[in-house]
């Protein structure tokens, strides 16, 4: 830490650096931060942007930054911050990290604060005629009532300028031009997996352009937390990425478990990892089943379906629930597993192994499957690491970003798994990476089962003394998970008392969206249903 | 008259051109024009269903190609039209009548379920007033075949979706029901089945597509969020409840429903279309309610 330390100071005298935290910790002025940002991407490797966390200190607002090196996967955090609340003016990194794109006007969408240099600086989440910005601490919930009319003005984009002298300058601009052809998918249309809505503008059947408009579930969980104490949050972390919700609840567990310090038992530990990994299969089952029925193979669909169910039964058996299990809890689980349990998953693992090669003989060499994916979304390994693409999508382009791999938490460096990658990280590969994952996840669920029967089928599953009052200590606090479609993060930022202060989740599917248009570009109308189902997103994660 | 078409008399089939073609089609017509329910307003006109307002002008030029397309297929279109007749006569289709079956759908039993107030309420109601023996029968063929083929619009926000998705797959398999044909337009749709949570931006969009349905129409509001809000209650763009924006008929509680309880809320639904009267004025009030509204809108 001290060598970064150095490191940092050298590159910026004027940046604090705070190694006492988890993570070091930079605080650096808005001037200077620029220039920090590219010195510390071309000559320290923090390659990825991992998070943009809005703040608002009551006395300031700013944002925390995550980055993450490539090479020795590392987490660095940067704070910038500014005291002017009417206008909150910040330099944009969108010239480094692509990244940024998205996560930078969330920010200005909750928090207000406008990005110098940002291309397209709208509303992300709200409706374009919402006053106000509902993160910040001083925001009254009575100025938006429930609006019925449609919205209007949303074609029209700015961006703020700054010219040699400092001064800043709005410029309006326009998302489509007006002798363009747009054809607008959305927010009703079953092939986009929810209420997502693209505006795409064509060239004949040639995609040149899409403008991904999200929101449409938005639900404000980040600001809800806030008013929540810990144990309470835990419920919406399963309502995100409903297809992760063992997952997603597990990250949050054991960020809050680090910052208490608490010992969680092993058992627990391990009955954790294999719900995951049961609920990775899971999605990854429901993902095959999406993206055959979006190319016509209603078939293949009902296959996922039916070994979906036989993991709900698991979960039914021992959570009490098919989905959102609740499951998981601060400290351990919230109970025993059911004593047929292990029968139970080792008759799942054969029964999906078996299944598997009939998957493959169903669609795989398919002519149809074969030319609507093959070549088609191509998103290369430097554009994955650009736009932090992590999980199965970016494991397609080749780039090795499995958390359970690069920053092993829980037990995972007990087992004995690999991580997959493909070269292409086009549609096909990206498909084939689940497919590969699904049989990863049996290899891990059978080394568990063997482990969990050595250590007994019911056990110790919580830990003895969990605290009644939940007070985390003062700091930050952050954890990732690899979670089915990506780098799953919770960052909790807390002053002390019961409630925290600041609550992010940074979700993988949101920044999915961010290369849609990447991907779809100069591709045809109809594959922008096949590369958006092999990206696989759930929207409300993007939303949150 | 001994001019004949695969072997069947003309004057044979003049009667049956006459008799399916014109009083059957005008019969239906005239039927529907008028027992069918309906309503209007501004919304229902627009040409596309996805839930925003349509902008531009969706008439614009296509490659010449196209419509080259379009013409070979229609051609093979036409083709496969003449081509049934001619399996049929050649004796390549062979079995030409398939085993007629009976399946009866049982309906949820009174005795099973009696906690609806509300529909006991409305049978009661209905029973006060008394029937006529022939608009009755009418009504009770009507809701027989409106209650047996109940087609959901597509219409997932967030978890309850994937139940749903489940209840459509093999081992729920709602099919059996009547409730497999999910419709992805809300015109051809008969109930939405609103799972998720409907937020500020959403909103307007459910509204159109509300509007956009064809009478008779119904509204499940299917899991916590959509009844109430359920946990994201005190966001500050989170609707509280559908019912603040369209009418609802059954209410679903859970987070998410289990697919039993998917099927409890579409036997619910049943039994009350099973009390609906068509004939003897309602769809007229519905209908001058609808007018109003138009009225209301244009102002």
């Amino acid at each position: 830490m001290a060598e970064i330390q150095d490191k940092i100071t050298q590159l910026c005298p004027q940046a604090q650096v705070d190694t006492t935290g988890e993570f070091p910790l930079v605080t650096v002025d808005d001037a200077q931060w620029h220039d920090l940002a590219r010195a510390l991407k071309n000559q320290l490797h923090y390659d990825v942007l991992s998070a943009v966390v809005g703040m608002d200190w009551t006395d300031a607002l700013g944002c925390v930054y995550y980055l993450t090196n490539t090479s020795t996967h590392e987490l660095l955090h940067v704070k910038v911050a500014t005291t002017d609340r009417e206008q909150p003016r910040l330099h944009s990194v969108v010239d480094l990290w692509p990244v940024a794109n998205f996560q930078e006007r969330e920010v200005y969408d909750f928090y207000g604060i406008v990005f110098i240099g940002h291309p397209d600086m709208r509303r992300m989440f709200l409706r374009t005629d919402w006053v106000g910005y509902p993160l910040r601490k001083d925001y009254d919930p009575a100025s938006n009532p429930l609006r019925l009319e449609d919205e209007t003005n949303e074609d029209y984009t700015c961006r703020w300028v700054e010219d040699e002298n400092g001064k800043v300058t709005k410029v309006d601009g326009k998302v489509f031009e007006d002798d363009e052809y747009v054809i607008n998918v959305g927010p009703q249309h079953p092939s986009t997996h929810g209420v997502m809505r693209y505006r795409a503008s064509l060239d004949g059947e040639i995609i040149k352009k899409v403008d991904v408009v999200s929101g449409y579930i938005h639900r404000g969980i980040e600001k809800m937390c806030e008013s929540l104490t810990y144990p309470q949050m835990l419920l919406y972390t399963e309502r995100m990425d409903y297809m992760a919700a063992h997952i997603n609840r597990h990250c949050m567990c054991l960020c809050v478990e680090k910052a208490l310090g608490l010992e969680v038992p092993r058992r627990a530990e391990l009955i954790r990892l294999m719900m995951d990994e049961l609920m990775r299969l899971s999605s990854h089952l429901l993902s095959y089943g999406c993206l055959t029925m979006d190319q016509g193979a209603t078939t293949a669909f009902f296959y996922g379906f039916r070994e979906r169910e036989l993991i709900y039964d698991i979960f039914d058996r021992t959570c009490g629930a098919r989905m959102s299990m609740s499951y998981s809890t601060i400290g351990g689980v919230v109970a025993d597993v059911h004593e047929d349990f292990i029968k139970d998953v080792r008759h799942a693992c054969d029964v999906i192994e078996k299944n598997l090669a009939e998957y493959h003989k169903l669609f795989t060499g398919n002519v149809i499957a074969v030319n609507r994916m093959t070549g088609v979304g191509i998103l290369s390994k430097q554009d994955a690491i650009d736009y932090a693409i992590t999980g199965p999508s970016g494991r397609a382009s080749g780039w090795h970003c499995d958390v359970r791999k690069t920053n092993p938490y829980s037990l995972y460096n007990e087992f004995d798994f690999d991580e997959v990658t493909y070269e292409n990280g086009d549609s096909m590969d990206r498909y084939m990476v689940r497919m590969k994952e699904m049989e990863q996840c049996i290899k891990i669920l059978r080394q568990a089962c063997d482990k969990l029967e050595a250590e007994g089928i019911q056990g110790e599953y919580i830990a003895p003394k969990v605290p009644k009052m939940m007070k985390l200590p003062a700091g930050h606090w952050y954890q990732q998970v690899e979670a089915s479609r990506g780098a799953f993060g919770v960052y909790i930022e807390s002053d002390g008392n019961t409630k925290p202060v600041r609550v992010h989740f940074q979700s993988p599917c949101f920044n999915l969206i961010g290369v849609v248009d990447l991907t779809c570009k100069d591709n045809m109308i109809a594959d922008l249903i096949t590369i958006t189902a092999s990206l696989d997103f759930v929207i409300p994660d993007i939303d949150r | 008259m001994d001019f004949s078409i695969f072997g069947v008399q003309s004057t044979t089939l003049a009667i049956t051109a006459a008799l399916t073609g014109v009083l059957l089609v005008v019969g239906a017509l005239v039927i529907a024009w008028l027992i069918g329910p309906r309503s209007y307003t501004e919304k229902k006109g627009e040409p596309f269903e996805c839930g925003i307002p349509t902008r531009g002008d969706s008439m614009a030029q296509y490659h010449v190609g196209y419509y080259l397309f379009a013409i070979l297929f229609l051609m093979f279109d036409v083709e496969t039209v003449f081509l049934f007749p001619w399996a049929f006569r050649s004796g390549l289709c062979l079995e030409e009548r398939s085993v007629e079956m009976e399946v009866k759908i049982k309906s949820m039993k009174h005795e099973d379920f009696k906690d609806n107030e509300y529909i006991d309420n409305l049978v009661e109601q209905l029973r006060a007033g008394g029937t006529n023996i022939i608009v009755g029968k009418l009504d009770q063929l009507m809701n027989w075949g409106v209650s047996n083929s109940l087609w959901p619009l597509c219409f997932g926000t967030s978890c309850c979706a994937i139940e749903f998705m489940c209840l459509g797959a093999a081992r729920y398999d709602m099919a059996r029901y009547g409730f497999e044909v999910a419709r992805n337009s809300p015109r051809q749709a008969d109930y939405i089945m609103c799972q998720g949570t409907i937020n500020y931006r959403m909103a307007p969009a459910l509204k159109r597509l509300y509007e956009q349905m064809a009478e008779p129409k119904y509204v499940i509001a299917c899991g916590s969020c959509t009844v109430s809000g359920g946990p994201f209650k005190n966001s500050y763009c989170v609707v509280k409840g559908v019912d603040e924006i369209i009418p609802v008929d059954v209410y679903l509680p859970g987070c998410p429903p289990r697919p039993e309880a998917f099927f409890y809320a579409l036997m619910q639904l049943q039994r009350k279309i099973k009390v609906q009267k068509y004939f003897g004025g309602v769809n007229r009030k519905e209908k001058l309610e609808g007018l109003k509204y138009v009225k209301e809108e244009t102002k």
